[in-house]
């Protein structure tokens, strides 16, 4: 079943980066940013083969948790460089960036799962996702919410990660106490087949937002 | 608590999470629709106060403009056309052929003025000449009074303004020379076009006694300050004042390209 899930997600990727793709010269930088996250999950997620001549490909792991931090610290600048928090934001991307390398050189070493690395990523996500909450109550636009790509992104962003953070952490309790960890994996891919027809969506009201902008 | 228990309790725990941060959305949503039509309240006002404060900007202009033809007939015009019916009063039979051209040349000087002050006033003018050959025609005729030395130096290549930006510039740059010339007691006038970061910036520099503080801090308008900040504002531009008892004043305008 958890296999059959897996494929589908597999199946929503590659459709959500072919919209991406078609939709392209009409997306903000920031939601381009995005597609290019979905297609980095992509190959991450398909990537094993690439790391054969490894002991394992948990290095691509660790490697997923560098970029993705600056991926993510990329996207959520284009929105929040005029917020009054945005200072502590970038030092706080300086600090789990530090963090993130500093687990991979001293702490957990590339055949190890970095599990602090990545609880450190969705952190910083949650984080900037709250950050961006409240800049929008600040700085409300005109755009109708339900309409509002940007909203769409943050909420489901800021939900998936947040459960995400919490799935990631238990397993590694529970594998410690030998438990089967099924269930947790299976949430986490309903979660997945949630969050990314959502950022699909976004796509699709961004470009139409744009297009909605240049007839005003 | 054994495992299936334990599994039982996450996944419990997990559904409590996403329903408390379903939870947060919803408040979040009410609270940004609030805050939206707050916004869209505010906008709606800031919008009016500045149509009416454009409106009222182009009253005061329209004012400032009836307030010069009305001095520039009654201080030049006027007095020509008394001194030629003077002249045509005192003819006789013995003067009256250099009466008559004395009278000639009077109303010449008075066409002359009348002429001046009409391509002065009139926008079309400006728009059809620009600002710069409209400020070289303004600075011809200062120096052709002899009451001060006016010079005029221009930097700009290639960049422009809108044509009714030019128009309420140009007026901006007359109230300044006027207030140069009956108040500044100065010898030299220098006005100075040029870019300031992406912005036309006109310098008007006097070497005269300055400006009072009361007329500086906004308190007293005798000198068509607040005009000339409101019609800067009009356009989206700047407007800056420097004076001291020593170095005299210097007006900045500036008005962003097109």
């Amino acid at each position: 079943m958890l296999h059959l899930i897996a494929d589908i997600i597999t199946g929503i990727y590659i459709f959500i980066v072919l919209i991406g793709f078609l939709l392209y010269k009409k997306l903000d930088a920031m939601f381009k940013i995005i597609l290019w996250i979905i297609v980095y999950i992509n190959i991450h997620e398909n990537q094993s083969f690439l790391f054969q001549f490894l002991e394992n490909s948990q290095v691509a792991a660790h490697l997923f948790c560098v970029v993705m931090t600056t991926l993510f610290f990329l996207v959520f600048r284009t929105l929040l460089k005029t917020s009054k928090m945005w200072h502590y934001l970038k030092v706080l991307f300086l600090i789990a960036l530090i963090a993130i390398i500093g687990n991979s050189l001293f702490l957990q070493d590339i055949h190890t799962l970095p599990t602090i690395s990545i609880n450190i990523f969705q952190l910083f996500v949650v984080i900037n996702a709250c950050t961006l909450f409240l800049h929008l109550l600040n700085e409300p636009n005109s755009i109708p919410i339900f309409r509002d790509a940007v909203f769409w992104f943050n909420t489901s962003t800021f939900i998936y990660y947040s459960t995400s953070y919490f799935i990631f952490t238990i397993p590694y309790y529970l594998i410690s106490k030998h438990i089967n960890v099924n269930t947790l994996g299976g949430i986490n891919m309903t979660m997945c087949l949630i969050y990314y027809p959502i950022i699909g969506y976004t796509f699709y009201l961004n470009a139409n937002r744009l297009k909605y902008e240049s007839r005003n | 608590m054994n495992p299936e228990t334990e599994i039982l309790t996450i996944v419990i725990s997990v559904l409590v999470l996403i329903f408390i941060m379903s939870l947060f959305i919803v408040l979040f949503i009410i609270r940004y629709k609030h805050r939206q039509e707050e916004h869209e309240k505010e906008k709606a006002f800031l919008e009016a106060q500045k149509t009416f404060e454009v409106t009222k900007a182009q009253l005061e202009i329209s004012e400032d403009i009836m307030k010069n033809i009305s001095l520039e007939i009654h201080d030049n015009v006027g007095q020509l056309l008394s001194l030629a019916k003077i002249s045509i009063q005192s003819v006789s039979e013995e003067n009256y052929k250099t009466q008559a051209a004395h009278t000639t040349e009077i109303i010449t000087r008075a066409i002359g003025v009348l002429r001046h002050l009409s391509k002065s006033l009139n926008g079309n003018f400006i728009r059809e000449n620009g600002l710069i050959e409209s400020l070289e025609r303004e600075v011809k005729a200062i120096n052709g009074t002899g009451k001060l030395r006016c010079e005029f130096e221009c930097d700009l290549h290639e960049k422009n303004i809108s044509d009714n930006n030019e128009v309420i510039l140009f007026r901006c740059i007359q109230e300044a020379i006027n207030n140069c010339i009956k108040h500044a007691e100065a010898k030299v006038l220098k006005i100075k076009i040029g870019v300031n970061k992406d912005m036309l910036q006109v310098s008007v520099k006097d070497n005269g006694k300055g400006i009072p503080s009361e007329f500086l801090d906004g308190h007293d308008d005798g000198l068509g300050m607040r005009s000339m900040r409101d019609r800067m504002k009009m356009i989206q531009g700047n407007f800056m004042i420097h004076s001291s008892q020593q170095t005299g004043t210097e007006l900045i305008f500036q008005v962003p390209f097109v």
